[in-house]
């Protein structure tokens, strides 16, 4: 069942620049591409480190602790030492707001 | 997996040929114009240099490891990065440790090959033994070449491959290996072939090939089969005391590698090296690992299993004497359903050493239907040695097995007691225990191998050797 | 009767006030340590945990005291048993019963601030020698603000026959929860101890987070035997750090059985040192996580003398989303000659959600010694499942029927029989849930 929070507001998110909240619990990470914005789970499935501190170039991020890459539109792992997905969130942009889907994956 | 390599970037240009190289200095420390330096005499192409650049980078910002062997010996400032291949004559056969030349002497390693060892000379005489093995490989599109080679004569083949199994930000001393790395092989063996013979390294020589910071790349193309070959017995004596190696290894559907080491490295090395390979469906990776030498060894071979019925094996073996601390272990990754992996370890530490087992069994939550198992094995050979085992198994499916199993002891009462009885003498009673002790490990080495080994092994009990 | 609480924030310069206000029946030998207790938890870091993400942020301030007083006239159980019973809720002491034997033979089962005025010569000498609150946080914090705990003292030779049974209850609307307790076993003495943790319903609203940090110290005499068990049930709302740890003297022998059912997320330790020949330790953990909790379990065995023994069984049940580490670690260090260490740990799977990782470490410097570990994980045996279901189980059934198989090798060889019951008890709560 879909669970819409507010997470964040566009004005506050800029591409390159990946912003962590928090939603009930979880950490998630989110991203601008241009006017897209996209969300992952902010823990690496790698190691315990924080996407959110990592490099974002375009749809890619970098993990800074061992260099694993995900891709941010679907949480896939696209360089080692990552293999393992993380979670990805349904987004949804309603003027300034950015909301999020926390309902059962 | 992806061609697109994204670790190279577009552009790619030759030109390094300006300049006279023979004037290009390589003293201790390492600066951005050591990269380029070494880059330059390589003559390679833009999109190596730049990647090596960036590792640099990385290499800065990274901390040191804060677990496993103590390294606060290492001085960065104080190691020299690179030898060019003309200058290793400098050193003499006087300046060789005597220890390092009595073991030659009770191994029985040949004259030529000791000098070589030593890195007195800079050729080995067997180049004739070289060549002809060469034709074998070449006949069946096996390339075995050494790493510079590689990127010049394969350049789109290495591109794709090169550095995205260990990429520079994986660990600080991969990141150092990415900068300076010189040296190592790159081995490529083609759909559907099976190579003839073990490749052995050790018979593709010139000094850098014992260098400190060999990168090997190896590629199993599909059904095919290798066996690749490091290192050697006879301990391998370099006054620089970082040796840092990145061997990546790929391993296509069906195909199946064995990767066997045996390395001896003197009593000043710290040896720091990451192994990883990846293997896809169906595919078998197998790392034959043997430690014995160095003063402190950092080793986790490690088997991504991306893919359905993929298996990793790695069997290891640690000795530690006095002032040694071996550091290893492995690594299974199960990323797919339906996938093994199995683990065997037996370490020894005698004469004061320490031996540590640290290794990581890791299911994912799409590892339905897998399998793993460890076991480690230590003997604590006196009263002044130690033993550390830690193992980290990390299950996130309720769908897969995953057993481990270790033990610690000395050489058992009951054994020895039946041994001396039947007339040997506790010495070689204990040499005879810790023979069987590591018996699975021997029996998987080419036979010149298991025959050194077993002497070495001797030698190392009687406490000659420290 | 509901109560709100006050969160008071405490600082370095108003704790003294404070702990004066709180601790007002205390003795000036306790207040100065507390003092000293506090400024340690101000001067030292929040914990971090290679294989727990904590926050600070999760558990709310780390100043969640209360101050509100608990009421005398809780309604909450109190066991049937010959034995000794202490009941508490925070600092209030509900219930106590020494049975006249007892007290005869010289055995003190009180709650531990009476102890602590009324018999400071038993208590000052022990109290804080087993856990060194200097170095954690968490440890600091309630060795600085325990609000009370049991005391149980065993004379030498004196072996009780029935139980001791303590309950220590959280109160849902209390921010707050660090109990502390000590038991001093004399020369071969022997006493049986079941120590609960739970939440004492009392209609009131609770908190959304609550802080718990909890401390058992023994100290065993040579020859000494403490079968130690103890069932934790705090809410899942509630971030617990635990700590139990014995020194155990001259062949000693504790017995550890300690099932962890509750909390959102726990961070325990619980050590155990051999420090003189032929002591003994010998530990069962069972755990059992379900929904978001977290577990991250540290079991350790220190063999300082020759000829010790430990063996350390986990054995762990994993649903939901939960997610448990269980770190077990034998040391043997020099010296400890004859020593033989075991551990096992079994983790049965029930969900793909949920998360078991499993480090058995043994630290060994010694070579005269035999060391063994095991650790596995799995499913539930499919064909076991199907074979049961084939003859009318449901699969809820079935899988209770499992899960109960997979225990009873460890719970079944609980010989308090208390114990046993509530452990299945509980076992029978999360298995439902």
């Amino acid at each position: 069942m879909a669970k819409w929070v507010l997470a964040t507001t566009l004005d506050r998110l800029v591409e390159g620049m990946p912003r962590l909240v928090r939603v009930g619990g979880d950490d998630i990470a989110v991203f601008r591409v241009g006017d897209e914005v996209h969300a992952i789970d902010d823990l690496c499935s790698h190691a315990e480190a924080s996407l959110s501190e990592g490099e974002q170039r375009g749809y890619t991020i970098t993990c800074p602790q061992h260099g694993g890459k995900f891709d941010i539109r679907t949480g896939r792992a696209t360089r080692f030492p990552a293999v393992s997905p993380v979670r990805s969130y349904p987004v949804r942009v309603e003027g300034n707001d950015v909301l999020i889907d926390t309902g059962a994956s | 997996m992806a061609v697109n390599n994204p670790m190279v970037t577009d552009d790619y240009a030759y030109g390094f040929n300006d300049g006279d190289v023979g004037v290009l200095k390589f003293g201790q420390g390492l600066t951005r114009q050591t990269v380029e330096d070494i880059s330059r005499i390589k003559q390679e192409p833009k999109w190596m240099l730049d990647f090596r650049l960036h590792a640099l980078d990385v290499f800065a910002k990274k901390p040191m490891p804060r677990w496993g062997a103590d390294l606060s010996g290492l001085d960065f400032n104080k190691i020299v990065y690179y030898v060019k291949p003309s200058e290793n004559q400098g050193r003499t056969w006087d300046e060789v440790p005597q220890t390092i030349k009595d073991t030659f002497e009770r191994l029985g390693i040949p004259e030529a090959e000791r000098k070589f060892l030593a890195g007195v000379s800079a050729q080995y005489e067997s180049e004739v033994v070289y060549h002809s093995l060469h034709q074998d490989l070449t006949e069946k599109g096996i390339i075995f070449l050494d790493t510079d080679s590689a990127v010049r004569e394969y350049p789109e083949l290495v591109r794709e491959y090169f550095g995205t199994i260990i990429p520079p930000e994986d660990n600080k001393f991969a990141a150092l290996n990415s900068a300076v790395w010189s040296g190592g092989s790159f081995v490529y063996i083609p759909p559907g072939v099976t190579s003839p013979i073990p490749l052995q390294a050790y018979f593709r020589i010139n000094s850098e090939n014992m260098g400190q910071f060999e990168r090997t790349l190896i590629i199993a193309d599909e059904n095919s089969f290798g066996h690749y070959v490091e290192g050697c017995t006879a301990p391998t004596y370099n006054s620089e005391s970082l040796h840092s190696a990145v061997v990546e290894i790929i391993v296509k559907a069906g195909a199946r590698m064995r990767y066997t080491t045996v390395q001896n490295w003197a009593s000043n090395v710290y040896n720091l090296v990451t192994k990883r390979a990846v293997a896809y469906r169906d595919a078998t990776m197998e790392w034959v690992d043997g430690n014995i030498g160095s003063k402190k060894t950092m080793k986790y071979p490690s088997v991504y299993l991306l893919e359905e019925g993929a298996r990793g094996m790695v069997l290891s073996i640690a000795v530690a004497g006095r002032g040694q601390h071996q550091d290893t272990g492995a690594k299974m990754i199960h990323a797919a359903p339906h996938t093994t992996s199995t683990i065997v370890s037996k370490s020894i530490s005698q004469h004061g050493g320490k031996t540590t087992y640290r290794g990581l069994i890791h299911l994912a939550p799409n590892a339905e239907g897998s399998k793993s198992n460890v076991k480690c094995d230590t003997l604590i050979l006196d009263d002044e040695s130690a033993s550390d085992t830690v193992p980290h198994n990390e299950v996130e499916t309720a769908q897969a097995i995953m057993e481990h199993e270790a033990t610690v002891t000395k050489v058992s009462e009951e054994q020895l007691f039946y041994l001396t009885s039947r007339g040997l003498n506790e010495e070689e009673a204990t040499r005879l225990i810790v023979m069987g002790f590591i018996e699975p490990f021997t029996r998987e080495l080419p036979m010149e191998f298991a025959v050194e080994m077993n002497r070495l092994i001797k030698f190392e009990m009687e406490g000659a050797i420290g | 009767m509901a109560l709100s609480s006050q969160t008071l924030t405490v600082t370095p310069e108003n704790v003294a006030n404070h702990l004066r206000d709180q601790f007002a029946s205390d003795p000036e030998w306790l207040l100065a340590r507390r003092r000293e207790a506090m400024a340690a938890y101000f001067a030292l870091p929040v914990p971090t945990r290679e294989r727990t993400a904590f926050n600070a942020d999760r558990s709310g301030a780390i100043t969640g005291f209360e101050s509100a007083p608990v009421p005398a006239d809780l309604p909450l159980p109190v066991p049937e048993t010959r034995g000794g019973v202490l009941s508490m809720a925070h600092d209030r002491v509900l219930v106590t019963r020494q049975p006249a034997a007892l007290a005869r033979e010289g055995v003190i089962l009180t709650d531990l601030r009476s102890a602590c005025r009324m018999q400071p010569e038993l208590v000052a000498p022990h109290l804080g020698s087993v856990i060194d609150a200097a170095h954690d946080k968490s440890q600091a914090l309630n060795a600085g603000w325990w609000h009370n705990g049991g005391f149980l003292y065993v004379p030498a030779g004196v072996r009780v026959a029935d139980p001791v049974i303590w309950l220590h209850y959280h109160l849902p609307d209390q921010p707050g929860f660090f109990p502390r307790s000590l038991i001093v076993l004399e020369e071969d003495s022997e006493v049986v101890l079941i120590d609960y943790y739970s939440e004492g319903e009392n209609g009131s609203a609770p908190v959304s987070r609550t802080l718990a940090a909890m401390t058992v110290e023994v100290k065993l005499g040579s020859g000494a035997r403490l079968h130690y068990g103890s069932i934790e049930q705090l809410s899942e709302t509630t971030d617990a750090f635990v700590h139990r740890s014995a020194l155990a003297g001259a062949h000693s022998a504790i017995f550890w059985n300690v099932g962890v059912f509750g909390a959102g997320v726990e961070i325990s330790r619980q050590s155990t040192r051999l420090v003189e020949p032929g002591a003994e330790n010998h530990s069962v953990s069972v755990f059992f996580g379900s929904g978001r909790q977290h577990h991250d379990i540290d079991v350790v065995s220190i063999h300082d003398a020759p000829h010790t023994v430990s063996t350390m069984v986990g054995k762990g049940v994993m649903k939901g989303r939960a997610q448990s580490v269980f770190t077990g670690i034998t040391e043997i260090r020099r010296g400890a000659r004859g020593s033989n260490a075991r551990q096992r740990e079994q983790t049965l799977m029930l969900s793909d959600d949920a998360r078991a990782d499993a480090i058995p470490s043994l630290l060994i410097d010694e070579n005269d010694v035999f060391a063994a570990h095991s650790a596995s994980a799995g499913p539930i045996d499919q064909a076991a499942l199907f074979y049961l279901m084939a003859r009318g189980l449901s699969e809820e059934a079935a899988v209770r029927m499992i899960v109960q198989g997979f225990l009873a090798p460890v719970i079944d060889n609980i010989s308090i029989d208390d114990l046993r019951q509530q452990v299945w008890v509980a076992v029978e709560r999360k298995v439902s849930e």
